[in-house]
């Protein structure tokens, strides 16, 4: 028996073939990452569950407690806390930037017309030349980072906190956020449920390299002139001369004693 | 009579412009084992990698022991506890992978625990090479189990110090090829378990023990990479979720900062495992591994050159030198880009092109020459020539 064709199978064919792209393009976006524990956070108005997928530049907003995203970066998974409504934060680009074939050209010849820069290879075994400690401060949930880092290409990069010993929630998880480098004015990152005390910062650049760990005090405005001139003071006490390693650990057991001191 | 020496002409122009590309290509091919030009090439391939466009494998995943994980599952020691380390190859493995690389040192592992528990897995064990190049000695891999697969992940650094070849066979001191890493993971990918060649006296048609480049797909963040600590929170996906892992070629190195295991590349410093996953990348069917130029693009380079040639003699002077500066240099480098960018291949056109500047520079040398002779012929000749009556000495000028 013959059917009627309500569309002609010209057409049809012709439709199925400007589709395929759009079903090759879905059939390719894998997710950047998933959620690996959520308290209460929405993504559009849509209330976000347990291994839910996310995606780069996904924004998410927080109504109250915390989200942990576990992404494809190479980092730890990022937990982000919300404790005073509304709260939002956008999923942290790490994905190689879509660029046009001029930037491409152009990137191909400033390669090859600029000096590459001496590579150089440390022979330490330890340690950071990008982060040190310091003592910094927390201002409203702003951290300003200028006093941990060295010196590093400006440009967005992911900052994570994790808690050594915190006088206000000892019970607070791993914290991350970034920071658009570009000093001397952008160099805070937000951390809007941060509560003063010692961390391990690390950084890592949107490429996803990293650029170490270190110790930081971070005091709240009231003693932070008090807690930094009392650490740079402890500082500029120390011999000239010694082990790279001696000098980290001194200046852990400083930064601590510092710390400490305010309980 | 004239149409006799237009041809004579056309055919000596033809020859001694084949002549000198000749020449320029024999002299090209000497000069590519100098210092300088190698320079020069390995400058033009990084900037050829810049311009590369940069997408995430679709293939390739990267599962990396980072600072944070160093210090909070291993405590800060190394080297890495064996079992805490098993554990998270277990992880990897129940996340089905095509293959899996391991880019730690295995050789103090418990030969007979480790080989009977990963029996059978599309698992490749990296093997340190050892001692200098032409002596290198293989240390041992899963504690020295025999019947396993292992690769030698070894690479060397150019002149410069950085990091743009690698070997897909080692010659080691005993006169035997060891595949390298990468390698054996593309094999043990495609063609399973039984894909893995182990070391052999000889080599077959297809395999190389000679420096091949690296043909890097771009910095770090083009392959997915999972931390430890990640991995482990993913181990309870729900049925529906997509398993990061799943048909994968997974490669488990460490990124933490005690490793020292990070090398500078044409995309700047590059943990080992990353460089690892770029030749793996490169390598893998449908992929383009930077190879030499097959010989029908040298011939067409050739052609193109002749055709060139053969063109330019029909053009006015003007127009040769307008393509040739001009022209010829763009087209060039497009087709270099475009060849490298969907090849991965090289096409030189250096010797054709000098070789016809040469040509074209000897040519206008001639003529210059033959028209100063004439032009001195003529002004003997008019020295010569008697006192003419007034009127017919000189021509008369315009408005005169």
């Amino acid at each position: 028996m013959r059917q009627n064709r309500w569309i002609p199978q010209s057409c049809a064919v012709l439709c199925l073939a400007c589709l395929s792209p759009g079903a090759l393009l879905a059939a390719d976006s894998a997710p950047d990452g998933w959620v690996i524990a959520v308290d209460n956070w929405t993504r559009r108005n849509t209330a976000l569950k347990l291994y839910q997928e996310v995606f780069v530049n996904d924004k998410l907003q927080g109504i109250a407690g915390t989200i942990e995203v576990a992404l494809k970066d190479g980092q730890s998974p990022h937990v982000y806390r919300c404790d005073k409504y509304p709260c939002t934060i956008a999923i942290p680009e790490f994905r190689p930037a879509d660029d046009s074939l001029i930037s491409r050209l152009g990137r191909a010849f400033r390669e090859l017309y600029s000096h590459r820069d001496t590579m150089p290879v440390s022979a330490i075994s330890r340690g950071s030349q990008y982060l040190h400690q310091a003592v910094l401060a927390l201002n409203g949930g702003q951290l300003d980072l200028k006093d941990a880092i060295g010196t590093i290409d400006m440009g967005t990069y992911t900052v994570s906190l994790r808690p050594i010993e915190t006088a206000g929630s000892t019970a607070l998880g791993r914290l991350s956020g970034s920071v658009n480098w570009d000093p001397p004015g952008g160099t805070s990152a937000s951390f809007p449920a941060l509560a003063p005390g010692i961390y391990e910062l690390s950084m890592a650049s949107s490429e996803g390299d990293s650029l170490g760990s270190a110790a930081v005090l971070l005091a709240a405005p009231a003693d932070y002139p008090v807690k930094r001139e009392s650490f740079g003071a402890s500082v500029r006490a120390l011999p000239r001369d010694l082990d790279p390693a001696a000098l980290d650990a001194l200046l852990n057991a400083i930064l601590f004693d510092i710390g400490s001191s305010a309980k | 009579m004239s149409k006799i020496s237009s041809s004579r002409k056309f055919r000596h122009y033809l020859l001694t412009g084949l002549g000198l590309m000749a020449l320029t290509s024999a002299i090209q091919e000497l000069s590519l084992r100098t210092r300088l030009v190698k320079r020069l090439e390995t400058a033009n391939l990084d900037a050829l990698f810049s311009g590369k466009e940069r997408k995430v494998s679709p293939d390739v995943v990267v599962v990396s022991i980072t600072d944070d994980d160093y210090q909070t599952v291993f405590g800060g020691v190394s080297p890495l506890n064996a079992e805490k380390l098993q554990g998270v190859i277990d992880d990897i493995l129940e996340g089905h992978p095509r293959a899996l690389g391991v880019d730690f040192d295995t050789s103090a592992w418990d030969a007979r625990a480790a080989k009977n528990k990963y029996d059978g897995q599309p698992v490749v064990w990296a093997r340190e090479a050892l001692g200098e190049a032409g002596s290198l000695t293989m240390g041992k891999a899963l504690g020295g189990s025999e019947d396993i697969c292992c690769g030698v992940p070894a690479y060397f650094p150019d002149e410069d110090g950085i990091v743009r070849e690698y070997k897909e066979f080692i010659k080691g001191s005993d006169g035997k090829y060891y595949p390298s890493l990468a390698f054996n993971l593309v094999k043990v990918a495609v063609r399973g378990r039984e894909g893995c060649q182990g070391a052999s006296p000889t080599l077959e048609r297809n395999q190389s023990d000679k420096p091949a480049r690296v043909n890097f797909r771009g910095p770090k963040n083009v392959f997915d990479h999972l931390s430890i600590g990640t991995l482990s929170k993913l181990k309870n996906l729900p049925a529906g979720a997509a398993p990061p892992l799943l048909g994968k070629i997974v490669l488990l190195g460490g990124a933490y900062r005690a490793a020292r295991d990070t090398y500078p590349t044409p995309m700047r410093y590059m943990d080992g495992v990353d460089i690892i996953a770029n030749s793996v990348d490169a390598n893998l069917p449908g992929n383009k591994g930077l190879a030499d130029s097959p010989v029908w693009l040298y011939v067409w380079g050739y052609v193109e050159g002749v055709a060139l040639l053969v063109g330019l003699y029909f053009v006015s002077r003007t127009w040769s030198l307008i393509i040739l500066v001009v022209t010829g240099p763009a087209y060039a480098l497009v087709v270099n880009w475009l060849a490298f960018q969907w090849a991965g291949a090289f096409v030189s056109f250096v010797p054709c092109f000098v070789g016809i500047v040469i040509q074209q520079i000897v040519e206008h040398a001639f003529e210059y020459h033959r028209l100063r002779q004439e032009n001195r012929e003529l002004h003997e000749q008019l020295k010569r020539l008697p006192a003419t009556p007034a009127g017919l000495s000189t021509p008369s000028q315009p408005g005169g």
